[in-house]
């Protein structure tokens, strides 16, 4: 399990501190997929760094702790020491991976390369599980002899979570994995991943701004707003049955194959993180704002037995 | 040109990309990046037509085609009646042609540039494309477009890209495109760059710009969903052709093609999920 405990962390800019993240608190859960939804530039990506344990790039938690503990609560790792853990524990897929294999190498001896520190098991063990992980994803046993130029886009991501999967990590985190994709070529690598998850019984973080994907995907789905964490639940309590107005206005603005109904996005744009509303962040755009909004910036609460929802007047709307 | 002429028509249309250059390997042609296309709307049908598809489909191709940013090999293209292009020529000029058929781009950030004010992409456009009036004095027909994509001048005047999010670049490229009063607005891929709260408002406004100012609009998406939600006509492209054209509810309720089931259902919609 991971534990997110009323964490503020961000950067530091000449302008002053930005608070990517803001007194969120969660768990991720072992053996559970969880996904993070929310617009551009609201803390997803921020977040997922800080369950990988990656600041390399600036990255700064100002309070509150984030840890890792084993499923018998006997050993706990906090986020400063995560990366002495990396392949093992938690493993990565970033953003536009695709991108990120080396165009001068054969696939196999990638995989071999990654978690070389961590995971020191023979070779000819690691080979098989590169085999194995590749068959599980789909991919023809050749693909381990070609170059990354001979791949389809498709097959270079599914190679990306077989990379972040082979070495059989507690945590895989995966950042916008399919975003570049084809939706058909999309649902077959999301297949692929909730299949790799059931059969290695591990934890799942995918970061999207796909509410469709997270719906199919997701055991539970967590909604960040200009850093704040907005509602968290079930998936069929968030997606389902929306209580926070900036989810349900998300939700509002798909439109359904088969349904022509008007639908209406919403208004206005997340606001600048150096000049955040007063009270509560979504007021400015929210539908059922009322006078007591912008005096009060609520932390998440519970609502019914599966989910908890930062709004000061909560309300399920059926999607 | 009459009233009950096509909106847009595409007869025959074949384009292959030719391989060539350093790596290419001489200058044979690769697969067909449109493979005999035709295509139709007419005023009766409504005034949206999208065309969907995914990577390598053609779907872009197609758009720069009716954009005349590609050459077709053959084929002919003809807007509200008039022939703009015939077996790969060009059959009027290039002002006649913006004044016809005006493109929104997908990447909004891209279209503009860093470095103009994006006022000047709006007073250029009325002073290349405008009447005699309009040249005169732009400004009317500025303020006049704007209004109807929810903006005013004083929010833009003297400001940069950066002063706007995606969706409000996106609003100005429609803008600058009604500027030149054209029959049919190209938009490839527009909202794919948007955040997807914002997404609807841009879609809403081509729906309620093809109602009130009767403009008509090719919108090229892989997105099935808002391709239904928007659309009166709706194209389905695969490998460079067409494998369904019709209504949107008809295709929905009976694809005739394989391909176009595999998409539907590869959909993640926030109504069913997936056996897994």
């Amino acid at each position: 399990m991971i534990v997110v405990d009323n964490v503020v962390a961000g950067y530091r800019t000449p302008a002053g501190l930005v608070k990517a993240v803001d007194r969120v608190s969660l768990e991720v859960r072992d053996g559970e997929i969880l996904g993070i939804a929310g617009e551009s530039g609201c803390g997803k990506t921020t977040l997922l760094k800080l369950l990988y344990g990656s600041f390399g790039d600036g990255l700064e938690i100002f309070s509150g702790r984030v840890y890792w503990r084993d499923p018998d609560g006997r050993r706990t790792i906090d986020c400063a020491d995560f990366h002495r853990h990396w392949w093992e524990i938690f493993s990565y897929v970033p953003q536009g991976s695709m991108s990120a294999l080396n165009p001068l190498m054969r696939i196999a001896p990638q995989m071999l390369d990654a978690g070389t520190g961590a995971n020191r098991a023979d070779m000819a063990a690691r080979r098989a599980r590169i085999a194995r992980t590749l068959a599980e994803l789909d991919l023809p046993a050749r693909t381990q002899r070609l170059y990354p130029h001979q791949l389809s886009g498709g097959m270079r991501q599914r190679v990306m979570i077989g990379l972040a999967a082979y070495v059989d990590p507690d945590v895989v985190l995966a950042d916008e994995p399919t975003t570049a994709l084809d939706v058909v070529v999309q649902r077959q690598i999301l297949e692929n991943l909730v299949r790799l998850q059931r059969a290695r019984r591990n934890t799942i973080v995918i970061v999207s701004h796909d509410l469709g994907l997270h719906r199919q995907v997701a055991d539970r789905v967590a909604v960040l707003y200009a850093g704040r964490l907005a509602e968290i639940g079930s998936n069929d309590a968030v997606l389902g049955r929306p209580a926070h107005p900036y989810t349900q206005g998300l939700v509002d603005s798909l439109p359904r194959l088969g349904d022509r109904q008007p639908r209406q996005g919403i208004d206005g744009r997340p606001p600048d993180f150096m000049a955040m509303p007063p009270g509560c962040r979504f007021a400015p755009r929210c539908r059922r704002a009322i006078a007591a909004c912008a005096g009060s910036d609520p932390d998440p609460r519970p609502h019914g037995s599966d989910r908890t929802a930062a709004c000061i007047q909560l309300e399920e709307v059926a999607a | 040109m009459t009233g009950t002429a096509p909106l847009l028509e595409v007869r025959n249309l074949r384009k292959v990309y030719r391989r060539g250059g350093l790596f290419g390997g001489g200058s044979g042609g690769g697969p067909a990046a449109l493979d005999d296309v035709s295509l139709t709307l007419r005023p009766e049908d409504g005034k949206v037509l999208s065309i969907v598809g995914e990577s390598g489909s053609g779907k872009t191709t197609l758009a720069r085609i009716v954009l005349r940013l590609v050459t077709a090999d053959s084929g002919t293209v003809s807007v509200a009646g008039e022939p703009i292009m015939a077996q790969g020529g060009r059959t009027i000029d290039n002002r006649a042609l913006r004044k016809l058929v005006q493109p929104i781009f997908q990447n909004p950030f891209e279209a503009f540039s860093l470095q103009l004010p994006v006022e000047e992409y709006l007073f250029r456009t009325a002073i290349n494309l405008g009447d005699a009036a309009m040249r005169r004095d732009p400004r009317p027909a500025i303020d006049e477009a704007l209004a109807a994509v929810g903006l005013s001048y004083s929010r833009v005047a003297g400001k940069g890209i950066r002063a706007f999010s995606g969706g409000e670049l996106q609003r100005l490229s429609v803008a600058r495109a009604l500027i030149a009063r054209p029959r049919l607005i190209v938009a490839d891929e527009p909202v794919s760059m948007v955040d997807a709260s914002l997404r609807m408002t841009i879609v809403n406004l081509f729906k309620e710009l093809s109602q009130k100012l009767g403009v008509a609009f090719v919108y090229i998406t892989h997105d099935l969903s808002t391709a239904y939600y928007l659309s009166d006509v709706m194209a389905i492209m695969r490998q460079g052709a067409l494998v369904e054209f019709g209504r949107p509810e008809a295709i929905l309720q009976s694809p005739s093609n394989d391909y176009t089931r595999a998409l539907l259902d590869a959909i993640p919609t926030l109504d069913r999920r997936w056996s897994i």
